[in-house]
């Protein structure tokens, strides 16, 4: 029996061993190296996510590399970390510092990881390059050397409730008080930063009418009851936040339960993978309204030098990783517009991966809308702001309607490549056909 | 009132998907004791299944049931023989480690072979709802229903009026006396083992058609199929059923008339209360093996 165990258990470490996530160098190395690490969910029920994020951030630096790399010809080496759960995402971090030796980490994206590996990074005086992790409170915890690329879960949810003052309601033809919100998310810090703090209470401020505020269980299985909760409120617009799983049970039950809003809109993960949600859900996932903090189609709006940079992350993404659809995961250039801002905006100038020589270079930054392919531009609040501290201020989100596996920016009006449509046709009648899209000019 | 009927009709439906779930552990844990940490992991198993049926013929999973019942009592069997067998009547905590074990085992093999991506079946009766007296009741959850109907009033008819199925209960009821009156103990342990693979089977296939599915889906699906175990009686098929009913209701009616965000919360504190009135839960007995 004890030799059986201990062969179960050699087995088991065998195979653990054997994979392929922590802490493998993922680019060739030269002569001249940096480390960076890459410490993301791997593994998990985050790891599409992970996994798309660092795809995204490997063709950055491949894109770097092959340009020479930085510093005089040094080449960028990413070693990742696989931050699966807390646990992991603090060992991980602590041997991508101790063991690895690296100076600089790049990741996390969660919010609930992003609380744990933040304030490691910090101990040890490690810059972290933060993608994405937008609950806001996460600015507010006194950490030097954390930069957040991507936008605060609050100016998000804000940006969604002005999106529906000046995109929706003139579409529906209603006075934007007169309209019945649902407001549906994950009862988490992320959600609640986001939906709560952010879109809610700037709802308020605009005078809409929320008709109910309805965090959830993210674990749950049967999302009905909450359903015919929201249901009975007869809403216009129902605003939803979720992750994978929860969102695919939301809208499945949304859909058996026969929920039809005018608009439904969508911030977070299922919607950011497009191939996997038409797979499940057909045309009913058509007319989706997704706010995204990367853009559709469209980068006209882009300087020619960042047009052209973007097509050709597009182009390497596809290539190297085999994928039909660029279009498939937005996860990939939240990955990508992260690292390359970081590589080329940032550590060219700063010369090393000293922290305050690189907190000299931030703090100078400033670019427009047009240096990168997310919206707003780059320009980050100093440490010392005790509510957006090492936040990129100029962050964004824009709306993107959903039609045939393809993402169309409806909003806001300067990035707009078609025209929005509203209301959407009952679950079951949504198939479109894209000549109906309305192209506006570039 | 027209929206109580509707979450009590989603409530039972929902409950059937659980009992369908939970009763493959039920038939191990409550024929050969052994706790298994990997059932969840079981059923993940079986929905890759039903998927790669699906993508490969191109037909309903459900069909699928005939190539994965019988590959799923052999897997059965030799995880009987190779793994179970060893484990039977070893220390509790090996059981929980060595399932452990084959839970990470199953989650990266599945991750390696499938990637982390998430996987779903689209079926012609996917978006299809049933909508009678302002109720609507979707066709994957009544198929699904109709699955655990089925696999529940096949395993009552085995295990009362078959001598294979008599012995089963003896065993589970009673090890040494069984033995004692010439049953083969090792014998009954591998069908009930097939038998517990063949349920969940089943409830892959069955969840297939509604869920996606992705290598750490199961984790959860353990927590839920325990507690339903546990909360029923273990052992007990009518506990199960009961007990997975209970726990879905018990959802719906938090989610709407309370917080949807309590909804795990509640029926934990069930749970509890229920256990401190009857620890061996509601249809179990207080002393079953020997």
């Amino acid at each position: 029996m004890k030799r059986a165990f201990v062969k179960l258990v050699v087995i088991t470490l065998a195979c653990l061993v054997s994979l392929p996530a922590g802490g493998v160098a993922l680019a060739d190395t030269g002569s001249k190296t940096v480390k960076i690490g890459v410490i993301l969910p791997l593994t998990g029920p985050q790891a599409p996510i992970g996994r798309e994020v660092l795809r995204g951030i490997q063709v950055a630096a491949d894109m770097v590399n092959d340009m020479g790399g930085i510093w005089n010809k040094t080449k960028i080496t990413l070693v990742t970390g696989d931050a699966a759960n807390s646990e992991s995402a603090r060992t991980e971090t602590e041997r991508l510092i101790t063991v690895e030796g690296v100076k600089l980490l790049i990741g996390v994206y969660s919010s609930s990881l992003a609380f744990i590996v933040h304030p490691i990074a910090d101990k040890y005086n490690v810059v972290f390059w933060e993608t994405n992790a937008i609950a806001d409170r996460l600015r507010q915890m006194g950490h030097k050397n954390t930069y957040f690329f991507g936008p605060m879960a609050s100016g998000w949810g804000s940006q969604a409730a002005d999106c529906v003052v000046e995109l929706i309601a003139p579409k529906l033809n209603k006075d934007p008080k007169d309209l019945r919100i649902a407001v549906v998310y994950q009862g988490t810090e992320w959600g609640k930063s986001l939906s709560h703090d952010g879109f809610i209470k700037r709802a308020k401020d605009l005078g809409l009418n929320v008709v109910i505020d309805a965090p959830y269980d993210p674990n749950t299985m049967d999302f009905s009851s909450l359903v015919l909760k929201i249901k009975k409120t007869n809403p216009d617009i129902v605003h939803t936040q979720n992750y994978l799983d929860d969102g695919y049970r939301l809208f499945r039950d949304a859909r058996k339960n026969g929920l039809n809003p005018k608009v439904w809109i969508a911030d977070g993960c299922p919607w950011a993978y497009v191939d996997e949600a038409f797979q499940k859900f057909g045309d009913d996932m058509n007319y989706v309204l997704d706010l995204n903090q990367v853009a559709g189609g469209n980068i006209w709006n882009l300087s020619p030098t960042t047009q052209s940079q973007y097509r050709e992350f597009l182009d390497r993404y596809a290539k190297k990783y085999n994928v039909k659809s660029v279009m498939a995961s937005s996860d990939v250039a939240v990955g990508f517009t992260s690292a390359i801002a970081l590589f080329e905006y940032v550590l060219p100038a700063a010369g090393s991966l000293d922290p305050a020589k690189i907190a000299e270079v931030v703090n100078d930054l400033s670019l427009p809308s047009t240096a990168t392919a997310r919206p707003g531009g780059i320009k980050f609040a100093p440490h010392s702001d005790p509510v957006q501290a090492g936040q990129n201020i100029r962050a964004g989100v824009v709306a993107r309607q959903i039609f045939n596996k393809q993402y169309y920016t409806v909003w806001p009006k300067e990035s707009a490549e078609i025209e929005a449509i509203f209301p959407i046709p009952p679950f079951g009648k949504r198939a479109f056909d894209d000549k109906n899209l309305k192209m506006l000019s570039q | 009132m027209e929206i109580f009927i509707q979450l009590i009709i989603n409530g039972c439906l929902t409950g059937m998907t659980y009992a369908l779930m939970a009763l493959g552990l039920s038939i191990i844990f409550g024929t050969l004791g052994l706790i298994n940490f990997a059932h969840g992991d079981f059923i993940m198993l079986a929905m890759y299944g039903g998927f790669l049926f699906s993508l490969c013929s191109g037909m309903d999973p459900y069909w699928g049931l005939f190539i994965l019942l019988p590959v799923a009592f052999v897997l059965g069997i030799a995880f009987y023989r190779f793994l179970f067998k060893k484990l039977i009547d070893a220390p509790e905590e090996s059981h929980i480690i060595a399932t452990f074990g084959l839970s990470f085992v199953f989650q990266y093999g599945t991750m390696l072979l499938f990637s982390a991506e998430y996987k779903s079946v689209s079926t012609d009766y996917s978006a299809n709802v049933f909508h009678i007296w302002n109720q609507y009741i979707d066709y994957p959850h009544i198929y699904g229903a109709l699955a655990a109907a089925i696999l529940i009033a096949s395993l009552i008819m085995f295990l009362h009026y078959t001598n294979t199925g008599r012995a089963i209960r003896a065993v589970s009821e009673q090890r040494r006396g069984a033995m004692m009156i010439g049953i083969n103990v090792h014998r009954i342990y591998m069908i009930a083992a097939g038998l517990g693979l063949c349920c969940i089977a089943v409830s892959g296939v069955s969840l297939i058609t509604f869920e996606s599915v992705h290598p750490t889906i199961g984790t959860h699906l353990n927590l839920l199929c325990w507690i339903i175990v546990v909360l029923g009686g273990i052992g007990s098929i009518p506990g199960t059923i009961v007990g997975a009913i209970i726990i879905a209701i018990m959802e719906m009616m938090v989610g709407y008339y309370f917080e949807p965000a309590l909804t795990t919360f509640a029926y934990f504190i069930m749970f509890l209360a229920i256990l401190m009135i009857r620890p061996s839960g509601i249809f179990g007995v207080k002393e079953r093996r020997a």
